[in-house]
């Protein structure tokens, strides 16, 4: 068999080339020229709003100035650690607890997930003005409920930065929470039943078990689910625009606001360039810092 | 008997909790869908209206005299479109990183993994000042195509773990019975990876019909998707809330059909494979 | 003398009816040279817009062009027309732009003058009546450089609303008298101002106007989100209290000291103030008015219709409008949007009879009865003019109205002033050290 395999990957010939030739040459067009061509804008100053500003070679001018003149460049890069590393330590802890609420042995199992899917399909645009919606300061349904359970609240939960930055927290929390929740609980499913027969029999109470046994065992979605909910968070930009804009001040001026910002409220799109690069070589950083302290293989192995 | 009880209890208490967090997940959009249903009054009446005459009026103006049927038509389209290129494009290429060893073949992975880490932002600057060159902006295409730079990531490396899964005898066999690859992929791997194709396909229009940030930027008027259109009912003289309820609701229930449809393959999606 | 009243009707008629037969169109129109052309025009969604879009079909049965509406919210508009402008992709023939873009379109090459097309009298409308402009507006919204790019297409500016009932009430009258010494009437300066709005502040349980509040009544609302809502209101203060973001020499002076206690003044406010209203734009401040709930505010003049809708508002025909009181001088911060052709227009003469048509007297006033705040003196003339609200008010306004800048880096400015504006307002910076980060900004963008 083993042998007739080789020979179908022989006779693959220039086919498996061949095959890969659509997406190769389509993402050459679609992602690496443009990437390409936002390290060379990098280096120019190109603005559609100050004229005069078409293009010409400025060297690292625009570096220059994103590192030392800019705070709000190290602002938004800091705020979008911060928010990376809450959301998924938040999501993740949350995430486990609940898939362990469903690994029990329950009945109704499906419909509960099926229920917890929902808030993770939902466009994060709807996501952004549902909040909002229901967050409107005098006649939203959520700040109703607070007060009728005695929360007075001065002002709306957007109107100040510490609030705001917890509320655009919690959203996202809110809408992928399910996300990590399911895949533990399916990590949970396909384990092994007979080291946790074993540790009961042993006297193990199911802390010990989930600590000892279940953690070892799923550690490797874990890693999966950081790894995709951390790039995600480092995306999300949608839900934000929406409910708050950035605002108030700047508490909630993520990366992504910000370079949006500079290229299409500001219109210079050089600047805009150097900065985007940036956010993307942080997030190859992060990425990358999380794929060696974890076990590489594990993800990569086939 | 007590230890009876006391299982009972903790069987309780977890559905208890359970239940709670279940009313948080679905609350706000149950919620959604009940204000879009009710008159201008009754959206912010205090105390909130929990039993009301349902009316389906904001959805008839919102679709018709606002002409968001026209957005919902581009939503389709776009969503279409950008899904059946991505997997024209993206199948080959996936099929031949599942079996064939190729020099490289990890980093051809590996790049393709790195466009869909690169924060949406990031690809749109280039694509708009690109798209301006190439008259792509405010076109249905180049929304599809930019759409593609995340979908086909997902492409490859989903169907790479379900053309994995396929018992490789029976291409084995076709080949011993003469068929060249090409057929053999048509014929014989494409029908039965049916069922991936299929979950792949659901999860490419989910992601592309959720899309806001490239349609935003790089479509106009005329190739905006719901999406695009349905914050622009919060205006300067007044926010819709009705119509803005009723459409978010619209958008979003094809989305659940379709992911109640693949929930057996919704895990291994979203994870990109990485979970089977 | 019944025939008598009869022949003079009938004459009158007559002559009317001659009139409008030989009132002159512009010879394009008359033998529709450009009939079948389709015209795509992009505007802010606010009421002028719909009022323009309710009219337009006249403009197309006198020239057999087709004219095509694209409308965005306020936000999305300049985003589509750059996109449009820097792609080349000529979607739009005319566009409808805030007036501090309009250096920017200029110096970009993106726009092109209208002189050209007034000489040529083939478009030319003969009737034109070029004495009848309110020039202040036409000079801020349309013209750069001396050069004239476009007219008014939305000529909204900044007003004071308020709520008449409640100022003319004799109970509140009294009482405003026993506490602060002086008649309850429009005020005449700032501090006048803050008085009224904090006497008309009320809990819930209070009374207002002898009847007891089942809701808190609020002197005032702000829209102050981080949104350009925001800088557009306070400026207004800072005009009021004599300052400006730019000197003569177009030097950045945001840091004055009148613009500090401007903001101060302005922070003032808040206590009277919804509490939602740091997430506030003009949009909301409405919906408060429009709930029976808060008694005097800045306002969009356009904006302002919503309140005097009586479909959505429980204080219809309650309101009266007037100018930002002074401290140093009266003011009102001026708004307005214009028509402008791009240089890449498809069909410029075709956009241009357009844009002539809007501008027209007859549709100025046609315009005006549908809400649009008119720049044309003839239109305020008019006695169903004079009946309705907001319009004959607004006059003063216009009068008195200051601009902000027009200079191409505008966009980048604002941006940045929302940005520190709103910071001090949650208070993570004071006015002082806000405006002061702002004038470095500006420095900044200025010098290159």
């Amino acid at each position: 068999m083993i042998s007739i395999f080789k020979g179908l990957r022989g006779r693959g010939g220039n086919l498996r080339y061949l095959f890969h030739v659509p997406t190769l040459s389509f993402l050459f067009f679609i992602t690496l020229i443009p990437f390409l061509y936002v390290i060379n804008l990098s280096f120019r100053s190109y603005s559609f709003s100050i004229p005069g500003m078409t293009g010409q070679f400025i060297g690292l001018e625009n570096f220059r100035r994103l590192l030392n003149e800019d705070p709000m460049f190290w602002h938004s890069i800091s705020l979008t650690l911060v928010f990376t590393f809450l959301s998924v330590s938040i999501e993740l802890g949350l995430g486990m607890g609940i898939a362990n609420l469903l690994n029990q042995d329950i009945r109704g199992r499906r419909i509960f997930t099926t229920l917890f899917m929902i808030p993770m399909m939902i466009s994060p645009i709807v996501v952004g003005l549902l909040w909002k919606f229901m967050l409107n300061p005098e006649l939203g349904i959520l700040m109703f409920f607070l007060k009728k359970f005695g929360f007075t609240l001065k002002e709306g939960l957007l109107s100040s930065g510490k609030t705001a930055f917890l509320t655009i927290l919690f959203v996202d929390v809110w809408g992928w929470t399910p996300f990590v929740t399911l895949i533990i609980l399916a990590g949970l499913q396909s384990m092994p039943k007979d080291p946790f027969e074993a540790a009961r029999i042993a006297g193990a109470n199911s802390l010990q078990i989930f600590f000892y046994i279940a953690l070892p065992l799923i550690k490797p979605l874990i890693i999966i689910v950081v790894l995709l909910r951390s790039i995600d968070a480092f995306r999300v930009f949608d839900t934000i625009y929406i409910l708050t804009g950035g605002g108030p001040g700047s508490a909630t001026e993520l990366g992504s606001i910000y370079g949006f910002r500079i290229n299409f409220k500001f219109w210079d799109m050089g600047y805009g360039a150097s900065y985007v690069l940036f956010l993307f070589l942080i997030v190859l950083i992060v990425t990358d810092l999380l794929f060696f302290f974890t076990q590489r293989k594990t993800y990569m192995s086939r | 008997m007590k230890q009876h009880f006391r299982a009972k209890l903790k069987l309780t208490l977890i559905y208890t909790v359970l239940c709670l967090i279940c009313l948080g997940t679905i609350f706000p959009y149950v919620w959604m869908v009940m204000s879009s249903l009710k008159t201008r009054l009754d959206i912010f009446s205090i105390p909130p209206a929990w039993i009301f005459k349902p009316t389906l009026s904001n959805y008839i103006i919102a679709l018709f005299e606002k002409g968001f049927i026209t957005n919902f038509l581009n939503t389709v389209i776009i969503a279409c479109f950008a899904t059946l290129l991505s997997l024209i494009v993206g199948v080959p290429s996936a099929y031949a990183l599942a079996r064939w060893r190729l020099f490289g073949d990890h980093q051809v992975f590996f790049y393709v993994l790195t466009t869909r880490m690169a924060p949406p932002i990031t690809i749109v600057v280039p694509l708009y000042l690109l798209y301006s060159k190439v008259f792509l902006l405010n076109t249905h295409i180049g929304i599809i195509i930019a759409h593609m730079t995340f979908n086909l990531a997902y492409v490859v490396w989903i169907m790479r773990g379900f053309f994995e899964m396929l018992p490789k005898e029976i291409e084995e066999a076709g080949l011993v019975d003469g068929c060249g690859n090409i057929r053999l992929f048509w014929y014989i791997v494409l029908p039965l990876a049916r069922g991936g194709l299929i979950a792949t396909a659901i999860l490419c229009m989910i992601m592309s019909w959720n899309e806001f940030l490239f349609a935003f930027i790089l479509g106009g008027i005329k190739c905006a998707p719901l999406t695009v259109v349905i914050p622009g009912l919060v205006t300067t003289y007044g926010t819709f809330w009705g119509q803005l309820t009723a459409m978010g609701s619209l958008v979003t229930i094809p989305i659940l059909v379709f992911s109640f449809i693949i929930q057996k393959h919704l895990i291994r999606g979203l994870t990109f494979g990485a979970i089977k | 003398m019944k025939k008598i009243i009869m022949v003079v009707l009938v004459i009158s008629g007559l002559l009317i009816g001659s009139l409008s037969v030989a009132q002159a169109v512009p010879l394009a129109v008359k033998d529709k040279t450009y009939e079948g052309i389709t015209l795509r025009y992009i505007a802010e969604a606010v009421p002028p817009t719909d009022a323009v879009l309710k009219l337009v079909p006249e403009f197309e049965k006198a020239s057999g062009i087709k004219v095509e509406f694209e409308i965005y919210p306020y936000e999305y508009v300049i985003e589509k027309e750059t996109t449009d402008l820097i792609g080349k992709t000529r979607i739009y023939d005319v566009m409808s732009v805030p007036y501090e873009h309009l250096g920017r379109y200029v110096e970009m090459g993106w726009c092109q003058p209208l002189e050209k097309f007034f000489e040529n009298p083939q478009l030319k409308d003969p009737q034109f009546d070029w004495n009848d402009l309110i020039m202040t507006s036409v000079k801020l919204a349309g013209m750069w450089k001396d050069k004239l790019y476009g007219f008014p297409s939305n000529n909204c500016t900044h007003i004071v609303m308020y709520r008449e009932d409640l100022m003319n009430n004799p109970i509140e009258k009294r009482s405003f008298k026993e506490k602060y010494g002086y008649e309850l009437h429009y005020p005449s300066n700032l501090v006048q101002y803050k008085d009224q709005i904090e006497f008309f502040t009320r809990k819930k349980g209070e009374k207002l106007a002898g009847k007891i509040l089942d809701r808190a009544f609020y002197g005032t609302a702000l829209s102050a989100k981080r949104h350009p809502a925001l800088y557009c209101e306070w400026m207004d203060f800072m005009f009021a209290f004599g300052g400006n973001l730019l000197d003569e020499n177009g030097d950045p002076i945001v840091n004055s000291p009148e613009n500090i206690e401007a903001l101060e003044y302005y922070f003032s406010l808040f206590k009277y103030a919804p509490p939602g209203t740091k997430e506030y734009t003009w949009d909301e401040v409405s919906t408060i008015f429009q709930q029976d709930q808060a008694y005097m505010a800045v306002q969009w003049s356009d904006v302002a219709f919503g309140v005097e809708d009586p479909e959505k508002s429980k204080v219809a025909g309650k309101m009266r409008y007037g100018v930002v009181p002074r401290l140093v001088r009266p003011t009102s911060h001026y708004g307005p949007w214009s028509y402008l052709m791009p240089t890449a227009s498809k069909h410029p003469e075709a956009a241009f009879l357009f844009i002539q048509w809007a501008s027209s007297k007859e549709v100025q006033l046609k315009l005006a009865k549908m809400g649009m705040i008119a720049f044309r003196y003839s239109t305020y003339d008019n006695p169903e003019i004079k009946k309705m609200p907001i319009l004959p008010d607004v006059v003063l306004a216009l009068e008195v109205a200051q601009s902000r800048p027009r200079i191409p880096e505008w966009p980048e400015f604002s941006s940045s002033l929302i940005l520190h504006l709103s910071e001090a307002i949650t208070g993570e910076k004071t006015a002082k050290e806000a405006l002061d980060v702002c004038q470095k900004d500006f420095e900044r963008i200025l010098r290159k």
